[in-house]
Formats: structure tokens, sequence, C-alpha cells
């Protein structure tokens, strides 16, 4: 199984969560929480949806839980459930909303009682969405594994379920597509 | 492998690598201090991909975690509840179809099943005039009167009171015509029927 960057669990965590333990579940989403959101930006088509896709991908990791195979890492397992969690909203028409309302995400947004952070957010959020956002989401997904998360190709694969040599065509795509801008300023650049 | 590359290759190689192949290549290093162009373009691509790293790994979720795992096993409650009844109401639409199958196709199969056949002989009657005498009484669904040209009896299918109901009848008019004439012969045999 690959190894998927993300924090480590004690497995017997899961066990207790399988046996109804709030608790465990409570410190599987506080340990997990920032690196599937650090996903879901990819994954979902949005940034803005990435919250959605965080809540509803521990929803099903919740339902979904006897089925973990200890074999593979949370984080890998975690990152499936991310994924499909991200299709299925893309597929859905009509989507169920989330089960937080925006609102009382708002209300515990600590950007918005600190300015800075607010605008450093905003611009880090304009910036992926620059990046990222006109790619197809394939290429997005294997740019940001592979080039920015540091798995190789080959891990990426497997995490996909993609073929090798796909990734690596959707890699070289995702690149050229996002220095293409930056490239057209050399006066010999000939897209 | 070429000593120097050229600005085509130079473009071609920073489309298509990684920030680290570039950053590790001798020959785009080479090729970069020569060429204000390429290394501008260059700095900007690594600069560009460093930062939207940061970007990424900077944005933190806004969602309370404790409250999105109270809120997700509460929504898991829901759904086992939602589902538990979805399951009851299937089972409910299930039972009270096999009711209403049972009622209409089971009644009649075991209405079917009841039937019993018995033949009686016939000395004073024809199997016509049997067949007129019982078949008012015989009205179970399946039913049947048979009989064959030149055999002195009638074959019945029918539920057993009916067939009781028969054989009484049928030994009655028996009766009643031996008594009248004395004694009774082969019965009067009509052509079967078509």
């Amino acid at each position: 199984m690959t190894a998927v960057q993300g924090p480590s669990i004690d497995t017997s965590v899961l066990v207790r969560i399988a046996s109804g333990d709030a608790s465990a579940f409570a410190q599987l989403v506080a340990e997990f929480q920032p690196i599937v959101y650090r996903w879901a930006l990819t994954l979902a088509d949005d940034p803005d949806e990435a919250d959605d896709v965080v809540q509803e991908t521990f929803l099903n990791a919740y339902r979904k839980i006897e089925r973990y195979d200890e074999s593979g890492s949370v984080a890998a397992w975690l990152y499936a459930i991310a994924r499909r969690t991200a299709g299925q909203r893309r597929r859905v028409i009509k989507r169920r909303r989330n089960l937080l309302s925006r609102d009382s995400a708002a209300a515990n947004d600590v950007y918005l009682t600190d300015p800075g952070a607010r605008v450093d957010r905003e611009r880090a959020l304009s910036l992926v969405r620059q990046s990222l956002s006109a790619l197809p989401r394939k290429q997005r997904e294997v740019f940001d594994l592979v080039d920015l998360q540091g798995l190789t190709p080959a891990e990426a694969a497997e995490l996909t379920g993609a073929k090798s040599v796909t990734v690596r065509a959707n890699l070289f795509k995702a690149r050229a597509a996002i220095r293409s801008r930056i490239l057209s300023q050399h006066p010999l650049y000939d897209a | 492998m070429p000593e120097s590359i050229t600005c085509e290759q130079s473009l071609k190689a920073l489309a298509t690598l990684s920030a680290a192949e570039i950053q590790s290549s001798r020959l785009i290093a080479q090729h970069t201090q020569t060429c204000s162009d390429c290394s501008r373009v260059a700095s900007v691509v690594l600069e560009r991909e460093r930062s939207l790293g940061l970007a990424l790994d900077s944005l933190s979720p806004r969602a309370d975690p404790a409250r999105i795992a109270d809120t997700v096993s509460l929504a898991a409650e829901r759904h086992a509840t939602a589902r538990f009844i979805k399951w009851l109401l299937v089972g409910a639409m299930g039972a009270t179809a096999w009711f209403a199958l049972d009622s209409t196709i089971g009644d009649h199969e075991r209405k079917v099943a009841a039937l019993r056949t018995e033949t009686f002989p016939l000395k004073c009657l024809s199997p016509q005039q049997a067949e007129g005498l019982i078949e008012p009484y015989i009205r179970a669904d399946g039913h049947g009167i048979y009989f064959t040209n030149g055999v002195a009896a009638v074959t019945v299918r029918a539920l057993p009171s009916e067939l009781a109901q028969a054989k009484r009848l049928i030994d009655d008019a028996q009766l009643r015509s031996a008594m009248e004439s004395g004694s009774c012969g082969s019965p009067t045999l009509a052509p079967a029927k078509p």
C-alpha cells in the first residue's frame, strides 16, 4: 500500500470507533482533518467545496469503519474515501448540503477575528484557484500528489488506480499548463 | 550527452520537468547562467510552485473538528435509523404483497388442491341424466363431470362436500327409479358429447 503522507494513528483508535466510542472518532477527526482538507483542496473542483468534502469524507469513514484494512495506512484509506467522496459530490445533481451550516462554520472561523490571517488565506486561495482550477481534475490530482506532496508517479498511480504511464502523461500536461503563462514571457516561447 | 542546451531545449525542460529536476539539472543551470530570459522564467516557475505548495499547506480547514465529529456521529445515527425504517417499510410492503397474492392466487391454488375425483357407477340413470342432476351442485373452481360413451358411470371432480352431495343425489334418483320400475336394467345410453 502506498505510504500517503499524513499523521499516524494507532489502529486501536479505529477499533474503538467501530465499537461506538465517540471520543475516539473525535481524535481521528482532530488528527486527520488538516491533511484531509489539504487533499480536498485539490480533489474538489473549487476550494470552497473542500470543507464539504472533508465533512462527508469523515461521515463516510465513520460509516465504513469496519471495512478498514489494517494492512494499509489510515491516511491511504482516508485518501481513497476523500477521493471517492469528491467524485460523488461532483456527480450528484441534488447535493446534500453539508451538515454544518455555513453560518456555524463561519462562527468558528478564526479568520473573521484575524484580518491578517484572512488576507493571507484569501491570497493563498487565490493562488490555488489561479493555478489549479483551470486544470482537469486528474491532472490537478497527480500534480498535487507528485510535485507538491512528493509522491512518486508509481505511488500516485497506485493511489489513484490509474496506470503509471497515464499518471506521467497527466503530470506533464499539468506542468505544461501551469507553467505556460510564465514560459510565454520568454521571447522564444512557442506554445 | 550535450555540453549545453539551447533556449528551446531549456523551455521544453522547464515545461515538463519537476521543480526538483529543474533545480538539479546541470545543463539548465549552465544555460540559465548565460541566458537571462531563461533564468527569469525558470526562477518564476520554481517560485510559483514553491508558493503554491506553501499556499496549499498553509490553508487550514475552517470547521471545528469537534463539531465535525459530533455532527458526523449524529448523522450516522440518523442514517442508521433511516436505514432501519427503510427496511421496516420494505418488510411491510413485502408482507402486504405476500398476503395479497396469497389471498388471490394462493386461495385458488388451495381450492384446486382440495378437489377430489370419484366415479359413480350408474344402474338406473344415463350419464347425461346424472350430469343434469348433479351439475348445479358442482361449482368449485376446476370442477369437471366426465363420462364416456358406452360406460354406465360418471366421473366427477369436485370438492369432497360436493362429491358427497352428488353421490346422494345419484343414489336417491337411482333408488326412486328402481322403486318405480321394479328393477333397473342397463340405463339408456345417449351418445357421448361431441
